[in-house]
C-alpha cells in the first residue's frame, strides 16, 4: 500500500481510475510579419477573441444554470480580459509598429500584466493568475489551430489528475461525471476550487507524485483526510467503498435540495420516487421532488407479514402524506400475485382461480374486493390529511376500471353517510402496463385523472418476452417506444400529465428516449432521482424533438439505443 | 476634471469581484475614469488595470474622471466604493 498526501481544498472521498489531463504546449512563433499582413493578423486575432468569447460565455450560462448566478461571476473577470481596451490597443500597437505575429504580441502584454500581477505579492491576487492564464491560453489556442480548445474528455467516471486545473475545466469534467480531483497546484481560494467545493467534488492539492499515481488503476481519493492510497489491502478499500457510499448519498440529499429537474432551456420535469416503506419517505420530504409516484401499498404486507387493518394501513397512509408536507403521493392499490407476495402472506382469502393469481393487480383486489374496500377506506381517510391519489395497477380493460372506480364511489358514498372526512376530488389513475388496455385507454378520458406507465409489464406484454430476461433490453424496441407515444397522445386530454413509474425511467439512457417522447413526469426509485436530475440539467427540451422523430421512424432496438448514446454523447461536449 | 481620495472597504481589496464592477460601472460612462495607488495610475475601465494595482483592504485611492460626464461618473464611482462595490452583506 502507498499512501501520498496533499491538502484538501474540496472534501470528499472518491474511488476510482485515473484520468491524466494535459493540456498542449503551444508555441510562440517569433516570425516578424511584414506591413501587408498586418490587417489580416488584426482580423485573425478579432476573430480568436469572438471564439474565445463564446467559449466563455456558454462556460458562464452552464455554472448559473449548474449551480447560481454567484458562481457565474467567476468567470466574469475572464470575460471582461478578452475585451480588454488596454490590452487590445497594447496588442494592436505591437502588431502595427513592431511587426510583431499576432500570437507573440498577445502573448506578450498578457505576460506583462501576469509580471505585474505576481509581483504585486498579494496572495488572494495570486489566485487569480490561474484564470488569467487560461485566458491566454484560451486565445493563443484559437490562433494557433483550428480545433477546439483543449478541454478535458473523460469517457468514464474518473479522479481528474492535472497540473493545475481551471474554472472550465472543473465544470466541464462535472459534466462528465469526474468523480474528484488531484493537482500539483492549486489555492484554497482559486475559482477551481470553489467550484469544486460547490459541486461536491473532493480535490486534493499540493500532490507531488502526480505520475505515480497515474499508474496505479485504482485510486482512493481520501480528501478529508488529505490522503492519496494506492494498492490498499481488501479490508482497507471495503473501508472506503463504504465511506464513498456514505459521502454519494450524503451529497445527493444535498444537491436534491436546491437542484431543481429544470433543462437548460427552463422546461421543468415532474421528478417522484417510487417507494414503499414509510422510512423511505421522511429523507424525500426536503427535497425539490414532485411527490411519490409509486407507493407500492402491498409492501406493508411484507412489513407485518399480514394484509394489515383498516387502522394500521389509514396510519401510515397518513403518515406518509404528512411527511410529504402537502406534496401528492400516489398510491398503487395492493398488486399481488406477480411478486408472489401471497405465497408469504398466509391469507384466507375467496378461494381465487388459478387465473387471477397469475393477473395479480387490480383482478386480484376485485376478486377479493373486502380487501379493496378496506384500502381505499383507509386511503380515503388519510386524504383529509394531505394529496392523496390512487393509482389501480395492471388493468387489463375497460371494465376492470369501472368496476375498480364502482367500488371506490361505494366506499365514498359509506365514508360520506358515517360523516367520516375526506378529499371529494382524490385524483384516480391507472396503471398502464398490458398491451390488452392500449386500444381502449380513448374510452377512459373522462373517467380516471392519470395514466402511469409500468414499462416492465408494458414490455412483457407487448414484446411477450420472457420475464427471466433482462428488461433492460426492450427499453429500446421501436414497438414500445411507440406504445408510449401513443399513451402520450391520449394522456393529453387527461387533467394530469402521463408519468413513466417502471424502471425504464432510472435508466439515463432510456429515460433520455422517454423525454425525447414528451414523457415530463417520472417516477424511479430514490437513489436514481439525483442521476435524473443530472441528466435532464444537462438536456435542451426542445432540440430532443429531432430525437423523437428518429426514435419513432427506427427499425431495431439497436437503432434506437445508437441515437440515445450518440446525443447523449454530443449533448455532452466539452466547451 | 474631478479627482477624489477614497476608501476601498472590501475585505480582500480590490479583487476580482469588485474590480468587474468598477469596471462594468466605469466603462458605462463616456468620461476617462483612473485609479491610482501607491502612484501608479490606471485606466478604470481596463480590468487589467485594476486587478495589476492589487488595491489592499483600507488603502487610499485616487479616483479621477474627465469628460462630458466626469461630475456623474465621480458621482456614481464613490457610491460604489462607499458600498463595497454591492459585494459584501
Amino acid at each position: 500500500m502507498q499512501v501520498f498526501t496533499g491538502i484538501c481544498l474540496s472534501p470528499g472521498v472518491a474511488i476510482g481510475p485515473a484520468y491524466r489531463f494535459v493540456r498542449d504546449r503551444f508555441v510562440i512563433p517569433d516570425k516578424i510579419i511584414t506591413t501587408d499582413d498586418v490587417e489580416s493578423e488584426l482580423a485573425r486575432f478579432k476573430s480568436a477573441i469572438l471564439k474565445a468569447t463564446a467559449e466563455l460565455e456558454e462556460i458562464r450560462a452552464l455554472l448559473a444554470h449548474q449551480l447560481d448566478e454567484n458562481h457565474a461571476r467567476m468567470i466574469d473577470a475572464q470575460l471582461m480580459t478578452l475585451t480588454d481596451s488596454d490590452l487590445l490597443s497594447i496588442v494592436e500597437n505591437s502588431v502595427r509598429q513592431q511587426h510583431h505575429n499576432i500570437i507573440r504580441a498577445y502573448y506578450e502584454a498578457m505576460n506583462q500584466y501576469e509580471a505585474l500581477l505576481t509581483g504585486s505579492g498579494h496572495s488572494y491576487q495570486q489566485q487569480r493568475l490561474v484564470d488569467l492564464h487560461d485566458v491566454k491560453r484560451r486565445v493563443v489556442h484559437h490562433l494557433s489551430v483550428t480545433e477546439d480548445y483543449g478541454a478535458p474528455q473523460l469517457i468514464e467516471p474518473a479522479i481528474f489528475i492535472s497540473e493545475r486545473i481551471t474554472p472550465s475545466d472543473i465544470i466541464n469534467i462535472y459534466q462528465q461525471n469526474a468523480l474528484g480531483v488531484i493537482t500539483q497546484q492549486g489555492g484554497r481560494d482559486s475559482h477551481a476550487a470553489i467550484l469544486a467545493r460547490a459541486f461536491g467534488l473532493p480535490y486534493l492539492s499540493e500532490v507531488a507524485d502526480l505520475d505515480v499515481i497515474l499508474h496505479s488503476q485504482e485510486i482512493i481519493l481520501s480528501a478529508d483526510e488529505g490522503k492519496i492510497i494506492l494498492e490498499a489491502p481488501v479490508e482497507i478499500r471495503r473501508e472506503y467503498y463504504r465511506r464513498v457510499q456514505t459521502f454519494n448519498r450524503e451529497r445527493q440529499m444535498t444537491a436534491l435540495r436546491t437542484l431543481k429537474p429544470i433543462s437548460r432551456d427552463n422546461i421543468t420535469v415532474n421528478l417522484l420516487a417510487n417507494v414503499g416503506f414509510l422510512s423511505e419517505v421522511e429523507p424525500l420530504a426536503n427535497t425539490l421532488i414532485g411527490g411519490i409516484g409509486l407507493f407500492r401499498t402491498e409492501y406493508l404486507c411484507i412489513q407485518n407479514s399480514a394484509i394489515p387493518d383498516e387502522e394500521k394501513q389509514f396510519a401510515t397512509y397518513r403518515a406518509v402524506v404528512e411527511a410529504m408536507h402537502g406534496k401528492p403521493v400516489t398510491f398503487r392499490t395492493f398488486d399481488f400475485g406477480r411478486d408472489k407476495l401471497l405465497s408469504i402472506l398466509n391469507l384466507s382469502i375467496s378461494t381465487p382461480s388459478t387465473a387471477t393469481m397469475l393477473e395479480g393487480g387490480i383482478r386480484f383486489c376485485l376478486a377479493n374486493p373486502n380487501l379493496l374496500r378496506t384500502q381505499l377506506r383507509a386511503l380515503l381517510r388519510a386524504s383529509n390529511f394531505g394529496s392523496v391519489q390512487i393509482m389501480f395497477p395492471l388493468v387489463f380493460n375497460f371494465n376492470d376500471v369501472v368496476q375498480a372506480l364502482q367500488i371506490l364511489n361505494d366506499v365514498k358514498g359509506e365514508l360520506h353517510r358515517n360523516g367520516i372526512p375526506f378529499a371529494p376530488h382524490l385524483p384516480v389513475g391507472i396503471m398502464v402496463e398490458t398491451d390488452q388496455i392500449l386500444p381502449e385507454l380513448t374510452r377512459l378520458v373522462g373517467l380516471v385523472d392519470f395514466f402511469s406507465i409500468g414499462t416492465n409489464d408494458l414490455a412483457l406484454y407487448l414484446l411477450k418476452t420472457d420475464r427471466q430476461k433482462s428488461a433492460s433490453n426492450s427499453y429500446y424496441e421501436p414497438k414500445l417506444l411507440n406504445a408510449i407515444a401513443q399513451i402520450l397522445t391520449v394522456g393529453e386530454s387527461l387533467p394530469q400529465s402521463v408519468t413513466v413509474c417502471g424502471e425504464m425511467a432510472a435508466d439515463p439512457l432510456a429515460a433520455l428516449g422517454l423525454l425525447a417522447l414528451g414523457v415530463r413526469s417520472l417516477s424511479v426509485n430514490p437513489i436514481a432521482v439525483y442521476p435524473l436530475v443530472r441528466l435532464i440539467r444537462k438536456l435542451s427540451m426542445k432540440k430532443l424533438d429531432f430525437l423523437r422523430t428518429a426514435l419513432l421512424q427506427a427499425q431495431t432496438a439497436a437503432e434506437t439505443q445508437a441515437l440515445l448514446k450518440n446525443w447523449l454523447e454530443n449533448s455532452l461536449k466539452p466547451k | 476634471m474631478l479627482k477624489q481620495t477614497v476608501t476601498i472597504h472590501n475585505r480582500y481589496g480590490l479583487h476580482t469581484r469588485p474590480a468587474t464592477v468598477l469596471v462594468t460601472t466605469a466603462s458605462q460612462f463616456k468620461s476617462e475614469v483612473f485609479i491610482t495607488y501607491r502612484g501608479i495610475r490606471v485606466n478604470a475601465k481596463s480590468i487589467l488595470g485594476v486587478l495589476v494595482l492589487a488595491v489592499e483592504p483600507n488603502a487610499e485611492v485616487i479616483l479621477e474622471t474627465n469628460g462630458s460626464d466626469e461630475a456623474e461618473a465621480m458621482q456614481k464611482l464613490v457610491e460604489l466604493v462607499e458600498h463595497k462595490f454591492y459585494t459584501e452583506e
